[in-house]
């Protein structure tokens, strides 16, 4: 029987929530969310506008449904590409050791003294602010971490006798390492992806607050809060409510990691693989 | 002494890569450094007159070098849109961002140390689950949020601290506030994680068991292994602290290095940025090996390894 995972269960909430907003939000919304109505600029929260109206009148609610495309999906793809280029070369590095590992983490160690901003800063000034921008220079940063925890995971397989026995019966490289010890580092992996996820919904909200992330028209729940800044004693629920989304995502992402790892250590490391 | 040296030489060679990396990514890749900055259609005139200013008709490896001896003569350039010398407007505007970085740190050293032991010494207790409810929420809140919240509140609303600008030591202490909160809250599970660890091992049992009192136990043997751990892990989450100064500096209009960074990116300053991304490596770098060195001090295992 398995005990229950609190901290699962609270993650999981809010990120349905919050993912189910913005997948209703692709097809439909309570109101456009980038038509002006200077009549009903600065409205309150009330039954009509749930969350308010900023300062062209436009409906918050619907904005924050829009803006958590961009968000998540700026996230979602970062995560993905870091996992996948990270997860291919960590296991390279691990599985083969010597030069192809001390070549690789080599590069891997660089990447990663460069601060991850600074590197996006850097993307910025080349070829100027942008949602491909920030998502590339997000998942860039990602590789690395992804890097480090498939490699620290292939080198702690590569010895055990269960490999060494797929090994004698004469099981190819490839077949050894996606079907033997990849499913041994799925879970250090998700742990590390939901960890990442939050720290890539961050990255970019910063970056947008900042100005030099996703520019108008598309909207994003950090470059709402820029645009809010300066209306925030008139209007406080125009700062309240994006940076409320922004929170709730990020705690869900990091409830959900550590319920994946609280599951891990009880279960050990049997269960895990026959999920 | 060769465990120094090794870390000084590995020092050195990070930041010649992060060095390389800079100037290949501002000055090889988009081609014409002119052309980057005043665009294609940029008054050709205009173009060959910043060509001249920035020294690019001489070729790459001879630029590079210029720019290192420059560098450690602690000169960087010119700003292109102040008219001035990069490092002066850097030294400028460098201590409002030290201060703030510090005064973050220290706040969440204060919040967190206490807050870590209490969690791990009186673990699945309720401080724990205080302790661990913080950190949740506190790693959840973006802080540039919590800072506009808290010149909503404590500026505007309660007249208790200026809602932006510097004008002395008070107008630092709302923006610490707000980039010590995920520090705190990553700390202090750090911290409680250490803890626990420590105190499962065989010589706290034995300390207790012949009769040493808990606290004791906690200061005494417990904190002083664990406080390896946490120093070791805290050096990584420095260049975090970079990242969020920036941040906080906009959000309360400081005229610290964020400050000067801006505008630097999206004018395509190059000589401004490629000096502040020095500057801003080298801070993390020299405070990760003042980590290393400490770390050395305070655990003989390290040296001699």
């Amino acid at each position: 029987m398995r005990r229950r995972n609190p901290l699962l269960v609270l993650g999981i909430i809010p990120l349905v929530l919050i993912a189910a907003l913005t997948i209703v939000g692709i097809w439909y919304t309570p109101y456009n969310p980038s038509q002006m109505r200077v009549r009903e600029r600065f409205q309150p929260p009330s039954s009509e506008h749930w969350f308010g109206t900023d300062q062209y009148g436009r409906d918050l609610f619907s904005r924050i449904m829009q803006g958590g495309r961009t968000t998540l999906a700026v996230g979602l793809v970062a995560v993905t590409v870091g996992l996948a280029i990270g997860t291919a070369l960590g296991a390279v590095s691990g599985y083969y050791g010597q030069q192809w590992d001390e070549v690789l983490m080599r590069i891997a160690d660089g990447l990663y003294a460069f601060p991850a901003f600074l590197l996006a800063l850097l993307a910025v000034t080349i070829v100027g602010p942008g949602r491909g921008t920030v998502l590339t220079a997000i998942a860039v940063a990602n590789v690395p971490i992804f890097m480090r925890v498939a490699r620290a995971n292939f080198v702690q397989l590569r010895n055990t006798t269960y490999i060494e026995a797929a090994r004698a019966i004469g099981a190819s490289d490839l077949r050894i390492a996606v079907q033997h010890m990849l499913p041994n580092t799925v879970t250090p992996l998700l742990v590390q992806a939901s960890a990442s996820f939050a720290a890539s919904v961050l990255a970019e909200a910063s970056l947008s607050y900042l100005g030099v992330g996703i520019q108008p028209p598309l909207a994003s729940w950090g470059r709402m809060l820029r645009e809010a800044q300066s209306f925030a004693g008139l209007a406080p629920w125009t700062v309240v409510f994006p940076g409320l989304a922004l929170a709730l995502t990020i705690l869900g992402l990091n409830l959900l990691g550590d319920g994946i790892q609280e599951r891990r250590s009880e279960g050990g490391i049997a269960q895990s693989r026959h999920e | 002494m060769r465990y120094a040296a090794g870390k000084v030489v590995s020092f050195a060679a990070t930041l010649f890569i992060i060095s390389l990396i800079t100037f290949t990514a501002l000055q090889v890749l988009p081609g014409d450094p002119a052309l980057l900055i005043l665009g294609t259609e940029g008054d050709p005139e205009a173009v060959e007159a910043l060509r001249n200013r920035l020294g690019l008709d001489d070729p790459v490896p001879i630029r590079y070098g210029r720019w290192m001896l420059g560098l450690l003569q602690g000169d960087m350039g010119e700003s292109l849109r102040y008219n001035m010398s990069a490092s002066e407007l850097i030294l400028r505007a460098l201590p409002i961002s030290l201060m703030l970085a510090g005064a973050a740190v220290g706040l969440s050293l204060c919040a967190a140390l206490p807050l870590g032991v209490l969690c791990a010494t009186f673990r699945g207790r309720s401080i724990d689950l205080f302790g661990l409810t913080f950190a949740q929420f506190g790693m959840a809140i973006p802080s540039f949020w919590l800072g506009i919240l808290l010149i909503q509140v404590f500026a505007v609303r309660l007249h208790l601290a200026p809602p932006g600008g510097y004008e002395g030591i008070t107008s630092l202490v709302l923006p610490a506030v707000a980039l010590a909160l995920p520090r705190a809250a990553i700390l202090t599970r750090m911290v409680r994680a250490s803890m626990l660890d420590v105190l499962h091992q065989d010589y706290v049992r034995t300390a207790r068991s012949k009769g040493v009192s808990l606290w004791a136990v906690v200061f005494k043997h417990a904190l002083r292994n664990a406080g390896i751990n946490i120093f070791t892990v805290a050096g990584i989450h420095l260049t975090q602290l970079l990242a969020g100064t920036i941040v906080i500096e906009q959000v309360f209009a400081l005229p610290g290095l964020g400050q000067l960074l801006l505008p630097a990116v999206l004018q395509r300053d190059l000589p401004l940025v490629q000096g502040l991304v020095m500057i801003g490596a080298s801070l993390i770098l020299m405070a990760n090996l003042g980590f290393d060195f400490i770390l050395a001090a305070l655990d003989p295992r390290i040296r001699f390894d």
